[in-house]
């Protein structure tokens, strides 16, 4: 057993049994880890302050077996270090946070640091805590959690065969564009403007990023095997699908 | 896993292991308790968890747990009914009720919208809380919900859906709890209680 102190990013709990939770955590160094709470529910350790809550961040300590990464880290001490309570006052800032706390749990490993993903994270949530509008800071956020797991897709030639033209559809599959002459032989296809390319070359140059968001959740549901449960939160069925 | 060659006291032993809080050894103790205790005990122990079963039923007003419907509090003439104080469950209302500072009347949802866990408002018994404010000439609804994540996003759902009715919506102040000391606040609890500080 080894003590371990770092920054976290609270992405789910659960409960584990009348005073006790499960924790999944974001740390900053060591990864996603899952740790138990001990009469966390009881309220009456400090070292734990009153409780965890979805979304929260702080600083940690954990007495976890890391050569055992199937078993359950504890958590001896929780502080908060930020308070997000902007994230609290609109329904669609709650939904981006659990949104991006979701996709995050369900796309990373345990105990396999990603130090960039882990500061994007949080700058998501502080951006959200203020924003009129979520999707922005919910797709740079995609982008950078795709780039970090290895998954972010090539837009900017066919994945199958090189070409730089004609590039009219998306698979999640083969992890990019296709072009127009590789499309037909595939089935898990979908596609894609030229608007919404360019916009997922530069992310940084769009006011609206609605239709690289409805993509890059499009891919981010095939590699999780279903739909983010929030997506349908975020944009509704009727704002998806438009080929720009 | 019970080892004993009795086979009803293993069964025993088998039922208790299902309530919270209670192990292997825990239900062994019971059980050989119950087992030293008279039959009459046995019995009204037996008839008291089979009343609960068979007795305690949900308002069909608030939803509060209640041997008649309606329950005492929904059939009280003296509380004021313009006033609802919207829970998550029934023991929540216990601990608003234990205060004996409300005199409004209750309605409990019987649970929060956690869309990570696949509860939507569907779920809830929030179209019979909309059906009272309209039914029932409702000045104000308090939303009492625990102040996690969940509780404020089904709060920010009522808020809402109440927006477009004529009625005052608000929730209990928080921040600071009576009786703690400051430097083990949380952030949180600190900026609540100064964004939400009071004149005195």
């Amino acid at each position: 057993m080894s003590l371990i102190r770092d920054q976290a990013v609270v992405l789910g709990r659960l409960d584990y049994s009348e005073t006790s939770q499960v924790i999944v955590l974001l740390t900053r160094e060591h990864g996603k880890v899952r740790a138990i709470a001990k009469g966390i529910k009881r309220g009456t350790k400090q070292r734990f302050a009153a409780a965890i809550d979805l979304l929260e961040l702080g600083s940690v300590v954990l007495s976890a077996r890391q050569d055992r990464p199937h078993t359950l880290a504890n958590i001896t001490e929780w502080k908060q270090t930020r308070s997000l309570l902007g994230l609290r006052e609109k329904l669609h800032r709650l939904h981006a946070g659990q949104y991006v706390a979701e996709i995050t749990a369900a796309l990373t490993e345990d105990w396999d640091p990603h130090a960039v993903m882990y500061d994007a994270l949080v700058h998501a949530l502080v951006v959200l805590g203020d924003a009129d509008t979520p999707l922005p800071a919910v797709t740079a956020y995609q982008q950078k959690l795709l780039d970090e797991i290895g998954s972010w897709p090539r837009f900017d030639a066919c994945v199958l065969c090189g070409r730089m033209d004609e590039l009219t559809h998306f698979s999640s599959f083969e992890g990019g564009m296709i072009c127009r002459h590789c499309e037909p032989t595939h089935i898990e296809k979908r596609e894609v403007g030229p608007i919404t390319r360019a916009m997922l070359i530069d992310i940084s140059t769009t006011n609206d990023p609605t239709p690289a968001f409805d993509l890059l959740d499009y891919h981010i549901s095939h590699l999780m095997g279903r739909a983010p449960k929030l997506s349908e939160a975020l944009l509704t069925k009727t704002q998806r699908g438009h080929v720009r | 896993m019970n080892d004993h060659p009795i086979q009803s006291l293993n069964e025993l032993q088998t039922q208790l292991q299902k309530l919270p809080g209670i192990g292997p050894r825990s239900a062994e103790r019971v059980a050989f308790h119950l087992l030293r205790e008279s039959r009459d005990y046995a019995a009204q122990l037996a008839g008291a968890i089979l009343a609960i079963k068979d007795r305690i039923i949900h308002c069909r007003t608030c939803y509060n747990l209640t041997e008649v419907d309606p329950c005492s509090i929904c059939s009280n003439a003296s509380r004021d009914h313009g006033e609802i104080w919207v829970v998550e469950q029934p023991k929540d209302l216990l601990a608003l009720e234990a205060t004996g500072l409300i005199h409004g009347v209750y309605h409990v949802l019987m649970g929060h919208i956690a869309p990570l866990e696949g509860v939507g408002p569907g779920d809830l018994t929030i179209d019979a809380l909309l059906d009272r404010v309209r039914a029932d000439n409702v000045r104000e609804v308090i939303l009492a919900l625990n102040p996690t994540i969940e509780g404020d996003g089904t709060a920010l759902h009522l808020q809402s859906l109440l927006a477009e009715r004529d009625v005052r919506v608000s929730r209990p102040a928080r921040g600071l709890a009576v009786g703690t000391q400051l430097e083990y606040a949380t952030v949180s609890m600190l900026e609540s209680a100064i964004r939400g500080r009071a004149p005195m």
